[in-house]
């Protein structure tokens, strides 16, 4: 079973990462993070990337969509920004942050890999 | 031990602690109460009255039976261990576990890093649910700083945390949309019930709760309440005016309100101004009562520095007994 420590590392370890936050979304929280800098404060992300995730619910809310977000993909200039928001009933309200350096990531393998992060996370 | 004639705000008081690396508890004495855990110079737990701890977060949002709870304090509070005894259960996860920790850590934090309170700090003292992740003291300072700005910006009058949650009877638009969050504070609010309350009631964090609340004032979903409500919210409310009031003035009438507060952790029979005087009922209430009425007939300076012996003398007892 996974505590938070081992899964943020586990994160750290995909090609690229550079940064990971678990996030508390209802609060705007970063209740676990690893590889945050001067250059990327990942509680200041992680509030504001709080703010992205409930504007895309509430935007599928208007649209009526019955679907759910599996994940946010936000690429940049030189990095991408990965948000996985957490399904299973005792971790809802919780998403998973990743920032990658886009020199160095593989985006189908960060998302697979991501995946399986999350899943340890709620089993 | 730790009390200073200056008396700081929590959070400072928090900080030698922090630096010199130890591991105890810091137990505030006056209202509202509440205990922050330190582990090694880092905070690893806070509690209050007036905000959810992870017993609440778990039980009250129906998480897990209380029965449940209860199952696990039985096992494994002797062994501060609460936790590790519902993941071995397979009840919760440890990453949930760890989560709702943190989560209730900085709700209490809220409400007790800005107090101006006596507080005393116990030696390794733990806390029963054991401890999960722990944090550097300036990340959490900075997060209760992060949720006063957003609190302030979305309402701006702090009262509406204490006052009950009137939502309106009629809107304007046809239509709203809610966060699954402000649904429940709506379907719960008896017009009675503060921000506070409701928390406490759904098993949610209270910040949040609070922050939905003030949202929700803000868009006219919900009035700017009437002030009342249970004796939770009440306090914290005191507790804010006094805060609010003490900064106009000087220390003294801080150190003198602190003195009607009860000195509660002092349940000790070998109490110094009790000599029994060959009675055969060596009653615990009776020195407790006896401390809490002395400095009360005169609320004037007079009786200062003689509080201030009797707390060391408990404090010293108490840790005397610890060691026991």
């Amino acid at each position: 079973m996974a505590d938070m420590e081992s899964s943020l590392q586990e994160a750290m370890q995909i090609e690229g990462a550079v940064g990971v936050a678990l996030v508390d979304y209802t609060s705007g929280m970063a209740l676990g993070a690893l590889g945050s800098s001067k250059e990327m404060d990942l509680t200041i992300a992680a509030a504001g990337n709080t703010d992205v995730v409930r504007a895309k619910l509430r935007t599928l809310e208007m649209l009526k969509l019955k679907d759910t977000i599996e994940d946010i993909l936000i690429t940049l200039g030189v990095q991408y920004h990965v948000i996985r928001p957490l399904t299973s009933r005792n971790t809802q309200g919780l998403f998973l942050y990743l920032v990658l350096a886009r020199s160095r990531a593989n985006l189908a393998m960060a998302r697979h890999k991501l995946k399986t992060i999350e899943e340890g996370l709620q089993m | 031990m730790s009390k200073s004639s200056r008396l700081p705000l929590l959070r400072e008081s928090l900080e030698p602690w922090c630096a010199a690396g130890v591991t105890g508890a810091l137990r505030v004495l006056d209202p509202p109460g509440g205990v922050v855990y330190v582990v090694d110079g880092r905070i690893a737990y806070a509690e209050t009255p007036v905000a959810s701890g992870v017993e609440r977060l778990l039980t009250a949002s129906g998480r897990l039976p209380a029965d449940a709870w209860r199952a696990a304090v039985t096992a494994g509070r002797a062994q501060h261990r609460i936790g590790p005894e519902l993941v071995d259960a397979g009840l919760v996860t440890q990453a949930e576990l760890e989560s709702l920790g943190v989560i209730a850590l900085h709700d209490a934090a809220f409400f007790l890093f800005d107090l101006v309170v006596s507080a005393h700090f116990e030696h390794r003292a733990r806390h029963p649910v054991g401890h999960l992740r722990t944090l550097d003291l300036r990340s959490v300072c900075q997060e209760v700083d992060r949720r006063k700005r957003l609190l302030a910006d979305a309402w701006p009058d702090a009262a509406i945390d204490t006052a009950a949650v009137l939502p309106q009877r009629r809107l304007r638009s046809q239509c709203v949309a809610l966060t699954a969050l402000q649904w429940e504070v709506v379907a719960n609010a008896d017009r009675r019930r503060s921000p506070i309350d409701l928390a406490r009631l759904l098993g949610r964090d209270t910040f949040t709760v609070m922050l939905e609340v003030r949202r929700m004032a803000r868009t006219g979903l919900v009035e700017p309440g009437r002030p009342g409500g249970s004796a939770a919210a009440e306090s914290v409310a005191t507790v804010r005016a006094k805060a609010a009031a003490d900064m106009t003035t000087t220390a003294l009438p801080i150190v003198q309100s602190a003195r009607h507060a009860r000195p509660e952790p002092a349940p000790d029979p070998p109490e110094q101004p009790a000599p029994p005087a060959g009675e055969s009922f060596p009653h615990v209430p009776l020195p407790r009562r006896a401390i809490r009425q002395e400095p009360a007939p005169h609320p004037e300076l007079a009786g200062m520095p003689d509080f201030r012996v009797s707390e060391q003398i408990l404090t010293r007892l108490i840790a005397g007994l610890g060691a026991l």
